[in-house]
């Protein structure tokens, strides 16, 4: 799962020059590298069933996507807050 | 957070490694009656051009002189009653099983605790 842009702003790891994603972006980007550890998740459970992968890569791909998913339905949560708060702003 | 994704693998490829080790000294224990066996032993390396992941290197056959048995009534037996036994001590393989539990349980814990750093860290987006 890659929230290395959730750092970007603290400059932690990553270049001066970078300019700041819309939130768009950083969110599809999110969504798709968490779409792409449940499909891992799948491939490697398979894998792992007909004997080809073993135990600890299961483990590995199980824990980074449960983590990812957690990671998603935060800023689900946050986003529909913020939606939220918005709504809720007298006209 | 690549470095706690990076230690995703690392661990799992350390505990990869550890169970690698373990079934060959299950093998060897296994063929300590076998006649002409040779242990094995595992070496580690380092995985080129990855992140420090580990990996298991040549399988190496123990040179060490093969111990003579003394049995007649063995069908290999030559013409002094010995034949070819193993060069399996089980005391060093049994010992080196334990060591394989633990490198095992080092890493598992490893792995424990990057899960846990990287639900606290995502637990503060929860507020």
């Amino acid at each position: 799962m890659d929230v290395s842009s959730l750092t970007h702003g603290t400059g932690a790891g990553s270049s001066p020059a970078n300019k700041s994603p819309s939130f768009a972006e950083f969110s599809s980007s999110t969504f798709n590298s968490f779409m792409e550890g449940i499909s891992n998740v799948e491939t490697v459970s398979k894998d792992v069933l007909s004997g080809q992968a073993d135990a600890q890569s299961l483990v590995e791909t199980v824990t980074q996507a449960q983590l990812a998913m957690e990671a998603a339905v935060m800023m689900r949560d946050k986003a529909v807050e913020a939606y939220q708060e918005i709504i809720r702003m007298p006209v | 957070m690549d470095g706690l994704k990076e230690s995703f693998s690392i661990s799992a490829s350390g505990m990869r490694a550890q169970s690698t080790r373990l079934r060959h000294v299950a093998e060897n224990i296994a063929n300590t009656d076998t006649p002409g066996y040779r242990r094995k032993r595992v070496s580690f390396e380092s995985e080129f051009g990855s992140f420090g992941q580990v990996k298991v290197g040549k399988v190496s056959l123990d040179q060490s002189e093969l111990p003579l048995v003394h049995d007649p009534s063995h069908p290999l037996a030559d013409e002094n009653g010995h034949y070819e036994g193993s060069n399996v001590n089980s005391i060093l393989e049994i010992a080196d099983s334990r060591e394989a539990q633990r490198g095992y349980e080092a890493n598992l814990k490893m792995f424990d605790q990057t899960r846990k750093m990287t639900s606290a860290l995502l637990d503060l987006l929860r507020r």
